[in-house]
């Protein structure tokens, strides 16, 4: 890949005493999806701020097309917010609203009309743009919203919580439409969310924060099945974890002893180090795998039943008081009563070994 | 019945504090139609008498054009000075920003006696004569703490957002201010100018202790007072009172319109 079009060396923003965001380092290649994931206060509406050129960092510098952004202006930066109010202007009209970043721009009123009705389109409000931003309902003022931002072709269009506010089907609806949007204009989108689903549907490439740090970076699938802490190993969904220790590790192989036995995995630890071994609850199952290395996690008894649907959402209690209660994911046709006692098994790959 | 006799008290007490708060009010403006020579009862029959003797003292037409001058002069820079105070405050980071603030409101505390006293000695020293431009100085130096309340409790965060909005699209902070910043902050704006217009046109104290020859409403119809009741004072009052309600009712209309805006904003 060439150089990237964003990038975000040694940032740290410090408020009075609190440190927002601690150096974080970060590279955004154009036309990616990128969602900043994380709990409130975890830094990440704080590094779109900074990004937008609201705020400054207090250390660091944030480079977009190779240029230095520090001390640019938001007006003067090539990149558009979002913002999660939405903050229309209440006294123009839709198209109005729109075009107001082309009119600062200086762009000529015939080419101006013709950029509101794309942006318009894009999002599906063609038809309203005499509208009042009064007459028009939450999704719409979102709608209105993005397409005020992408009017003006920023590299960089900086989402924040933009679904925040709507309803649960419209928020999935929109999803969708914000991947489609983003692959039409191709722009680089850079979302902020704390909803992990919400970052899993949509992003190219997630990166979890916590406590203004970076806890891990890489493609929904990656961040969800092969986490790389713990924080984000719990943050992206629900896990068992397992505790362990390291009793030997050599040439990328670890043998593993936990309460259930020992185990042999593909990763290099440090001997003598305790372990997390995270396991999905869809990667625990009632039968020994046919292919790859199975590992046996001993008995359980069933302890709760939810049906969901698409599958039963089971605990279970390890015959280990050191394993604790269990989750599992298991078909929605397996047949289970409370109290039963089941064996539990997982395949030694679907293991991830997290340092504590 | 037996419900509607248990409300009784309540509606009773009600009446009178209504009475209490508007029988006065009502006396003056029932007395200003009077056919008679005196403002008192008997009510006479309903005549437009005083009105036309009103109009055709060139004192009191006269004093009605200065008040009318240094409410809406006064209440126009009230407004400007607030306004200004509050986009600072709300917008740039100032040392001693909560400080500043404090400061600005404490006239409010201040009792127009003390206020105008203050300016009494205060334009002697500097050599501001008595006159209606020291009156609406005063009228300024008690309205802007209101007008400044005023616009600044609008300037919150989502306002803000709105103009950090308008700067991300690439609006300077001039065009910010001009195209996104007043007109939102317009109807704020028009309700601060109302009330204080209110305040000016019918304030007394000030008004009576700035003034030499060149007098306002309130202080003519004080100055004829002290010779006597008169009915052509009952007409002059009621003038007053219905240009202070058509103000209030003014800011009103915009306060409920924006509060619709508002409602409409959050469906």
């Amino acid at each position: 890949m060439s150089t990237p079009l964003v990038e975000l060396r040694g940032i740290r923003k410090e408020y009075d005493d609190v440190v927002a965001v601690a150096d974080v380092d970060l590279k955004i290649d154009a036309g990616e999806f990128v969602v900043l994931l994380g709990p409130s206060g975890s830094g990440k509406t704080t590094i779109l701020t900074m990004l937008g050129g609201f705020a400054e960092p207090t250390v660091g510098q944030i480079f977009i097309d190779d240029e230095d952004m520090t001390g640019r202006p938001p007006a003067s930066r090539p990149t558009a917010t979002v913002f999660q109010d939405y903050a229309l202007f209440p006294h123009m009209n839709v198209a109005s609203n729109v075009g107001f970043g082309l009119a600062m721009h200086k762009v000529p009123k015939s080419e101006r009309k013709v950029r509101i009705d794309e942006a318009l389109d894009l999002v599906g409000l063609a038809s309203l743009g005499h509208r009042s931003i009064h007459q028009l309902s939450g999704g719409q003022r979102q709608r209105v919203a993005l397409a005020r931002a992408i009017a003006v072709r920023p590299s960089v269009l900086l989402l924040d919580e933009p679904l925040g506010a709507l309803d649960l089907s419209l928020r999935r609806q929109m999803q969708e439409e914000l991947v489609r949007i983003q692959d039409e204009v191709g722009t680089t989108f850079i979302h902020v969310t704390h909803d992990q689903e919400e970052a899993m549907s949509i992003a190219d490439r997630i990166v979890v924060m916590s406590h203004g740090r970076i806890e891990d970076v890489g493609s929904p699938q990656k961040v969800y099945h092969r986490p790389s802490s713990l924080f984000s190993a719990n943050f992206m969904g629900e896990s068992n974890l397992i505790g362990g220790k390291v009793e030997n590790s050599e040439g990328g192989r670890s043998r593993i002893a936990a309460a259930f036995g020992v185990c042999e995995l593909s990763t290099s630890q440090q001997v003598g180090a305790e372990v997390s071994l995270m396991l999905r609850p869809e990667h625990l199952t009632l039968a020994s795998p046919s292919s790859g290395a199975a590992i046996a996690l001993g008995h359980a008894y069933v302890k709760g039943i939810v049906f969901q649907g698409s599958h039963l959402k089971v605990t279970a209690a390890s015959e280990f008081d050191e394993v604790g209660v269990l989750k599992l994911s298991l078909p929605a046709e397996t047949a289970l009563i409370a109290g039963q006692q089941i064996d539990i098994f997982a395949v030694a790959d679907n293991v991830v070994v997290l340092t504590q | 019945m037996a419900r509607w006799f248990r409300h009784l008290p309540a509606a009773f007490y009600l009446i009178l504090a209504y009475v209490f708060i508007f029988l006065p009010v009502v006396i003056l403006v029932l007395f200003s139609f009077q056919d008679g020579q005196l403002p008192v009862p008997p009510f006479d029959g309903p005549s437009l008498r005083w009105y036309e003797r009103m109009i055709s003292d060139s004192r009191l037409v006269e004093a009605l054009g200065h008040s009318v001058i240094v409410a809406l002069l006064s209440s126009l820079v009230a407004t400007l000075l607030g306004f200004l105070a509050a986009y600072a405050l709300a917008r740039r980071n100032m040392p001693f920003g909560g400080g500043i603030r404090y400061l600005l409101m404490a006239p409010l505390t201040v009792s127009y006696l003390i206020i105008g006293m203050g300016l009494l000695i205060t334009f002697a020293l500097i050599g501001i004569p008595k006159s209606l431009l020291a009156v609406g100085i005063g009228h300024v130096v008690i309205n802007l703490p209101l007008c400044f309340a005023i616009v600044y409790s609008q300037m919150g965060e989502h306002q803000r957002n709105i103009e950090r909005a308008a700067q991300d699209l690439g609006a300077n902070d001039l065009q910010t201010l001009v195209l996104i910043t007043i007109p939102i902050l317009q109807p704020a704006l028009f309700a601060s100018f109302c009330l204080a217009a209110t305040l000016s046109w019918d304030e007394f104290i000030i008004a009576f202790l700035l003034t030499r020859f060149d007098v306002t409403l309130p202080v003519i119809i004080f100055e004829m007072l002290s010779a006597g009741l008169n009915p052509v004072l009952n007409a002059a009052g009621t003038v007053v009172f219905a240009i202070s309600i058509l103000f209030v009712l003014l800011a009103l209309l915009l306060a409920t319109r924006r509060k619709r805006a508002n409602v409409d904003a959050a469906g």
